[in-house]
């Protein structure tokens, strides 16, 4: 199976070309186009309860897809926000992805659903986190451009640019700094990394998005 | 692939200046010397860090990764794998029970400070939220205080042209024109100059009267009826205009739209709740104000009638009178609409008044009766029948 990130990074796109018998797992609504010798088949994320979890507290589909290539075929899988697409080749370690980064992996990989706990949930990075674990490559998207950074002790990421990171690092939510520049500078709250490991970062945040959209609705 | 100890060891981790990229997964081995590390891929290596070379701790992610750095190098060694730890201390050496010590010792201060956060915070919940609440009435009220008087009278249309009031009797209705002559006695006296008082009489049994912001009021023929004197009908106006003077329709709305700004503050973004911070300022000029407001008005309406010469005594006198009527009458919405201490509300009118300087009274120069006899005779049969009741 050879796969390509195509467009990058403004409108990065999954070129999947499949032989017979590959497989491949992507998050549903992700195909944008297909060969008929692929097919598909949904089935719930992670089993029915595992599913409705990821859905209600994870921000990820209730469903996944299996495409399974009978002949020789491609799919192009794609994501809903424009940006960057990266790719994580796993050697038995594990990913944190942020809700809605996933997008594909290969079927060896595992995806699963942990506690990111209250300081996560106020820092606007969610409540849970998807976790992918095994060997194999995983895709997850972002918005805008992916930037990553290998963190040694301490650093400092705005809340809603966090797009994955290493199990290593801990995830403190706190202030961007005093109380005054926390409420004006316009940074709120921060997410602050510890430890040792890498992260993965969006160049632009929806939340981002959606404020500046929402200052021009009524205007 | 889950990290699972195996009789080859754990699942885990190493982070080392000398790997490619810095790190590698690799297979953990405790020993009673030491910590094996066997790492795959293409840096295929073993490498032994000495117990004696190890602090021992635990965070990550999830809080469960175990971290054996090396005090010799930049080597660190990460677990997450379930048993690692248990397997750890099991060996018992010196030097990692120390580290465990410590590890005890720091979970202790953490619950100890978690337990502290969590208790601050529900303090600061408790005693700060009611606290911004009441803030924020504070400055919604300085707010409106702020706003030119023009506000209240677009406000007060555009609720007007949205609240179905009922028939108007016509302008050369002596009903009508008698409240008219109040509004215009009083009127002079008004705490808040630049309103447009104007009143109307509309034919509805209910004993009810009620004031939009700007100084638009209504006034119905169940009132009139009730009413036993010009003087305690120019009571309910003075009262009405009281709360058109004191703006507190304007109040209302401020205070509802500022819990919405405070609650705005807090989500972040709530563009939905700007719109129903919208619907609510239509829905509360119809709605009753509060006990504060209603004797704040009660008072401002007795300041107005003493300075245009009518006795305050009125106001009290046609509280009791509703007071009376509604013993008789329970599930009819009347002029108070907040029920308890129409009593009350009397007396401290007669309290104010008392404090007041002596003054001459000159009552409306109106043939009440008459009035009221033509009110009663326009009226459908339905409140010919209330009103007969109310003679009784």
């Amino acid at each position: 199976m050879d796969v390509q990130i195509r467009n990058r990074p403004s409108f990065a796109h999954l070129m999947v070309r499949m032989n017979p018998g590959d497989r491949m797992v992507a998050e549903a609504g992700a195909m944008a186009s297909m060969d008929p010798s692929v097919s598909m088949h949904a089935r719930w994320n992670g089993g029915f309860f595992g599913a409705i979890a990821r859905r209600v507290v994870g921000g990820e589909s209730l469903f996944v897809n299996d495409f399974i290539a009978t002949a020789p075929g491609h799919i192009v899988l794609t994501q809903p926000v424009p940006g960057d697409i990266a790719c994580v080749d796993l050697q038995g370690q594990s990913l944190f992805l942020q809700p809605g980064a996933f997008l594909a992996c290969e079927p060896t990989v595992r995806l699963s659903v942990s506690w990111a706990g209250f300081a996560s949930w106020i820092g606007a990075e969610g409540l849970f986190r998807l976790k992918v674990q095994g060997v194999g490559r995983v895709w997850f998207g972002a918005y805008g451009a992916i930037f990553s950074r290998e963190v040694d002790g301490h650093y400092v990421v705005d809340s809603g640019h966090l797009v994955a990171y290493d199990p290593t690092l801990s995830l403190h939510v706190g202030a961007s700094g005093g109380i005054f520049s926390t409420l004006m500078g316009g940074e709120g709250l921060v997410s602050r990394m510890r430890g040792r490991g890498r992260i993965y970062l969006q160049s632009r945040s929806l939340t981002g998005l959606a404020a500046w959209t929402n200052s021009h609705l009524y205007a | 692939m889950e990290l699972m100890p195996s009789s080859g060891g754990y699942e885990g981790g190493i982070f080392s200046g000398d790997l490619p990229g810095g790190r590698a997964t690799a297979r953990l081995d405790l020993r009673t010397d030491g910590v094996r590390i066997a790492i795959a891929g293409s840096a295929a290596q073993e490498r032994l860090i000495r117990w004696e070379d190890v602090s021992v701790d635990v965070g990550g992610a999830s809080g469960r990764m175990v971290f054996l750095r090396s005090r010799l190098s930049d080597e660190v060694v990460f677990c997450e794998a379930p048993g690692f730890l248990d397997d750890l201390q099991r060996l018992g050496h010196p030097s990692l029970m120390e580290s465990f010590r410590e590890m005890t010792d720091l979970r202790a201060r953490r619950r100890r400070s978690t337990i502290l956060a969590l208790g601050s915070l529900f303090l600061g919940c408790v005693i700060l939220l009611p606290a911004l609440y009441y803030g924020l009435l504070g400055a919604a009220k300085l707010a409106v205080k702020s706003l030119p008087v023009s506000v209240d009278r677009s406000i007060g249309q555009m609720a007007s042209q949205s609240i179905p009031i009922g028939q108007g009797l016509p302008k050369d209705h002596p009903a009508q024109k008698f409240v008219v002559q109040v509004v215009e006695r009083l009127k002079p006296y008004a705490a808040l100059q630049g309103l447009d008082f104007q009143v109307r009489v509309v034919d509805d049994p209910q004993p009810n009267a009620f004031a939009l912001p700007g100084g638009q009021m209504v006034v119905y023929t169940g009132l009139l009826q009730l009413a036993r004197s010009a003087d305690q009908v120019a009571g309910v106006l003075a009262h009405e205009m009281a709360h058109a003077t004191l703006r507190h329709g304007l109040m209302r709305i401020g205070q509802s739209m500022g819990v919405i700004a405070a609650v705005q503050l807090l989500m972040g973004d709530a563009a939905g709740l700007v719109a129903l911070g919208a619907q609510l300022a239509q829905q509360s000029v119809l709605t009753s104000y509060s006990r504060v407001a209603e004797r704040e008005a009660d008072l401002e309406g007795a300041r107005m009638l003493h300075e245009a010469g009518i006795d305050p005594e009125a106001m009290a006198e046609f509280f009791l009178l509703i007071h009376q009527e509604r013993g008789d009458m329970p599930k009819i919405p009347t002029w108070i609409s907040t029920h308890p201490g129409d009593e009350d509300r009397a007396e401290s009118i007669r309290r104010f008044k008392a404090s007041l300087p002596p003054k001459t009274y000159k009552p409306m120069d109106v043939d009440y009766e008459s009035i009221r006899k033509k009110v009663i005779g326009d009226s459908s049969p339905d409140s010919e029948e209330n009103s007969e009741e109310t003679k009784e």
